[in-house]
């Protein structure tokens, strides 16, 4: 579980004094003194919440191509993205990233820029050595990625929106796009080049029925249907814009073997608790939050969301970091259901007090519940020939652990 | 974290039986951190865990 290290946070941490950013992220990712986040999500190129003009890998000027990608480089990263990563991972030894992309390089596309069309098709197989270089580009800067998604939120295109306010790094893909490029470029080319790193399909929204711009759970079906795709798939990455967890459901019920995830959605508040307890009891076998710092105007950000609130605020003027209700809600579940967990069922005689339990591999058993009311209610819990009874205080998310 | 073991996930009538099961003795002992709305709690140690030496419900609720 944990959040994203986009540029938006990675910016407004590498404006914080050596120290305080090494406290700041040690209270995001260490296991024991933080939030244990240990599951962050990383972009491949520029995502919409950023301060910097887009940009990806390999951009060129004009009617430029560069299929062999020769000019392919990282070297942006390396202002403020890289030494956050590494500094979470020396934090946090065990953290995994996983990396999305909102587009491929502009030249790619049928727009000519990174605002929406889609993947020419004589470039899938330059854009599949585009994910390997970046693989292995960030390998050698001692970042591991543990997965790729193909494409951030495939239903979208926002070349489409009339007002340019609306344009930001996007590409549309078909289930049958992705399944292709999956199981003829993308698994392939990692099989070839021994690129371990997982493939996780869709990561856009569990809707059931397709929408303009949410393709919903058919597109991933469409990918698990072929065996030739499925072989390369490891997981699939819902978010939770349109539908509801019920479609992540129905989903890993027809696919059962492959894992289904919850890759991007910020949740606040009890009612947010409540969320992410929902979205395990449909399944999910992880949770990430979307962009993890903002500052004082919500920023930097050059695209068209507003993050509402993050879980950490950044006061620029000041330096002053402020950790929400959010942050420590993120916590009572990161911090105890430990990576490996499996989700247990749990039978309780109030429905008014939404919990999850998980058994770790350590053989811990973690229960998070959350009280909404505005009272203080007791629960009863049972152990070994005997049971506990403690109060959960009002307006709450407690955590035990057996 | 690893999908839900499909034998407790689906089967939803499983009863407190299946809950205790899990729990070896070497475990029989809580422990609860909390986090309030007010900010009262941030992820504060539970005081006041009563334990009962004698054979509970299922995990259960009472206001």
């Amino acid at each position: 579980m944990g959040s994203s290290l986009e540029p938006t946070t990675c910016y407004n941490l590498s404006l914080l004094p050596e120290a305080e950013r090494r406290a700041a992220i040690r209270k995001l990712v260490h296991p024991t003194e933080g939030a244990n986040m240990n599951l962050m999500r990383v972009c491949i190129g520029t995502p919409d919440f950023t301060g910097d003009p887009w940009y990806s890998y390999n951009d060129m000027i004009g009617d430029d191509r560069d299929p062999d990608l020769k000019l392919f480089s990282i070297e942006r990263d390396k202002a403020y993205i890289l030494p956050v990563l590494k500094m979470a991972l020396e934090e946090n030894p065990d953290l995994k990233f996983f990396a999305s992309p909102w587009s491929p390089p502009g030249w790619m596309t049928t727009t000519g820029n990174m605002i929406g069309g889609s993947l020419k098709p004589e470039y899938y197989a330059a854009y599949a050595d585009y994910f390997v270089k970046f693989i292995q580009a960030y390998e050698k800067e001692g970042i591991p990625i543990h997965a790729v998604t193909i494409q951030n939120e495939p239903g979208v295109d926002r070349s489409k929106e009339s007002d340019p306010k609306w344009h930001y790094p996007s590409c549309a893909w078909t289930g049958e796009q992705e399944r292709g490029f999956i199981a003829n470029h993308l698994g392939p080319l990692f099989e070839k080049k021994s690129i371990d790193a997982e493939i996780w399909c869709y990561d856009h929204n569990y809707n059931t029925k397709p929408m303009i711009g949410d393709a919903g759970i058919g597109y991933p079906r469409t990918i698990l249907n072929d065996p030739k795709a499925a072989q390369y798939v490891d997981k699939v990455a819902f978010h939770g814009y349109e539908g509801s967890p019920k479609g992540m459901k129905i989903f890993h019920d027809e696919f059962p073997d492959t894992p289904v995830l919850f890759t991007e959605g910020s949740m606040f508040g009890l009612r947010g608790a409540e969320k992410i307890i929902d979205l395990f009891n449909h399944g999910a076998s992880s949770y990430n939050a979307w962009v993890t710092i903002i500052d004082e105007n919500k920023g930097p950000n050059n695209g068209p969301f507003e993050a509402s609130r993050t879980c950490v605020t950044l006061d620029t003027r000041s330096g002053k970091l402020t950790y929400h209700f959010d942050y420590y809600m993120y916590a009572q579940f990161m911090r105890f259901i430990q990576p490996g967990a499996q989700r247990i069922h749990l039978e309780s005689s109030n429905d008014d007090l939404p919990a999850v339990a998980f058994k770790n591999t350590d053989g811990s058993i973690v229960t998070v519940i959350v009280n909404p009311k505005n009272e203080s209610v007791q629960i009863a819990i049972p152990t070994k020939n005997q049971f506990t009874k403690m109060q959960l205080p009002p307006t709450s998310v407690t955590t035990f652990r057996i | 974290m690893k999908p839900p073991q499909k034998t407790l996930f689906t089967a939803f009538l499983f009863t407190l039986i299946v809950s205790v099961s899990l729990i070896p003795d070497s475990h029989a002992q809580v422990e609860a951190w909390t986090t309030t709305l007010d900010s009262s709690h941030q992820l504060s140690p539970v005081s006041g865990i009563e334990l009962k030496n004698e054979q509970g419900g299922g995990l259960r609720f009472s206001n």
